[in-house]
């Protein structure tokens, strides 16, 4: 019958496998994506941190802290999100210049916890 | 026991619970041929039987997952003593992705529990059941990755739980139907559950196709991670009772209509432990880090010892 529409077997699994082969893998844990500053980067003083994930983390049980040069924790302010729960991001107060410390441990929105840490150096003129 | 594996064996046991219960519903709704006209002794004990494997199930299932709840409570906020504990219960139900879902299959399976036995309402019943399985992606690595990527990880994790729901969870109502019910009744429900059975495996198929090419990191992501090396054992365990399932079907069913049941209740009652077993490392699976992860491990910034919690 014209333009009667069945159902192709072969054909949706050719498109599935295509849809499959085609997406890129899927993350199932909270990694560090992106940072700002970045991972190792020498910048002017920020304003704020931002740590970019590859999913979405709980911020009620994720943690963020900068230390000092001297190893000395910076006053915290509230963890907020950002990004649809991806982006944890975190005021800072005026920073001298020197190199700080970020430790961060989230806890991704299906429970699984990680964690890393990295440094950024502050330097006037950057 | 291990603060890892406890969360881990409390979850396979609320999900296979969880799954037993929709099991039983689909069951008694779809597959149990319709009373007889008079007074049946048999049939009346199977379809008793199945109201109480039903309120077992559903029972066990938030047991089960109220354990499961306070030990992901525990895990997460990083407190082990029972005040503690039942201080942040409230915080994770309200404030967290798990807490809310969890809580809501929770009460899902309370309202099955609790609603009255009648048939008008068993339809109600297995609607609030498959919904209490449909979610199961929001508790799971699926329901964590944001964008389209996320949106085909729920769709797909969806349909392979209650696809596994109504095989694995109709296995132990076959059971009873075979060694309770006149010959051919049992070869009738028999072969209505065959048919479902195949349906089952396709979306089982379909499903696990498409979490494992997005979650398994390729086959060295199955050859070189423990996900993978338990997707392995996962789908061995699969295809081991799809061969039984095949044998019942082409073998055993045909002998039952000449009476030989004993052969085909041995076979269904292993396929049924296989698929416990499979219940079983799929929630060991959803502790483990995804072999797709491992890539993400050397990440700047990343910690090498980067932890997969095993919840």
């Amino acid at each position: 019958m014209a333009g009667r529409n069945t159902f192709r077997p072969t054909r949706t699994a050719v498109c599935l496998a295509w849809m499959l082969a085609i997406a890129p893998a899927a993350s199932a844990h909270a990694f560090l994506e992106h940072a700002s500053p970045g991972v190792g980067s020498t910048v002017a003083a920020p304003a704020e941190l931002r740590l970019t994930f590859t999913e979405r983390v709980e911020p009620l049980f994720s943690r963020v802290t900068v230390r000092s040069p001297a190893g000395t924790p910076l006053p915290a302010g509230r963890l907020e999100t950002a990004r649809n729960g991806q982006q944890l991001v975190v005021k800072l107060p005026k920073l001298a210049p020197g190199t700080y410390t970020v430790q961060w441990h989230v806890t991704s929105v299906d429970t699984h916890k990680t964690q890393g840490s990295f440094r950024f150096t502050v330097q006037p003129g950057s | 026991m291990s603060g890892e594996v406890l969360p881990a064996l409390l979850r396979g046991l609320h999900v296979g619970a969880t799954l037993s219960l929709l099991g039983v519903l689909v069951y008694r709704q779809c597959i149990l041929p319709a009373a007889p006209a008079g007074p049946d002794a048999a049939d009346q004990s199977v379809r008793w039987q199945l109201a109480r494997l039903a309120s077992v199930s559903a029972g066990a299932a938030l047991l089960f997952g109220a354990a499961w709840f306070v030990a992901v409570t525990a895990d997460i906020a990083g407190v082990s003593q029972p005040g503690a504990v039942a201080g942040f219960v409230p915080v994770v139900a309200l404030h967290t992705q798990f807490g809310t879902w969890l809580a809501l299959r929770l009460v899902l399976l309370l309202l099955v529990l609790l609603l009255p036995a009648g048939p008008a309402l068993r339809w109600i019943a297995l609607l609030l059941a498959a919904a209490a399985v449909a979610e199961q992606p929001m508790l799971a690595h699926a329901g964590a990755e944001p964008g389209p990527r996320g949106g085909l990880l729920i769709a797909g994790e969806a349909v392979h739980v209650l696809a596994a729901g109504a095989w694995f969870g109709g296995l132990l109502p076959l059971w009873l139907s075979v060694r309770r019910l006149p010959a051919a009744s049992g070869w009738h429900a028999c072969r209505r559950f065959s048919r479902l059975g195949m349906a089952a495996v396709a979306s089982i198929v379909a499903g696990g196709v498409v979490l494992g090419a997005l979650l398994a990191g390729g086959v060295a992501g199955l050859l070189h991670s423990t996900y993978g090396n338990l997707l392995l054992l996962k789908t061995g365990l699969f295809l081991a009772a799809l061969g039984l399932a095949g044998l019942n079907r082409y073998r055993l069913t045909p002998a039952v209509q000449h009476g030989e049941r004993r052969g085909l209740l041995s076979s269904v009652a292993a396929e049924a432990a296989i698929g416990i077993a499979i219940v079983l490392v799929a929630a060991f699976l959803a502790s483990s880090m995804p072999g797709a992860d491992m890539q993400h491990r050397a990440h700047p910034g990343m910690s090498h010892g980067a932890q997969g919690g095993m919840q």
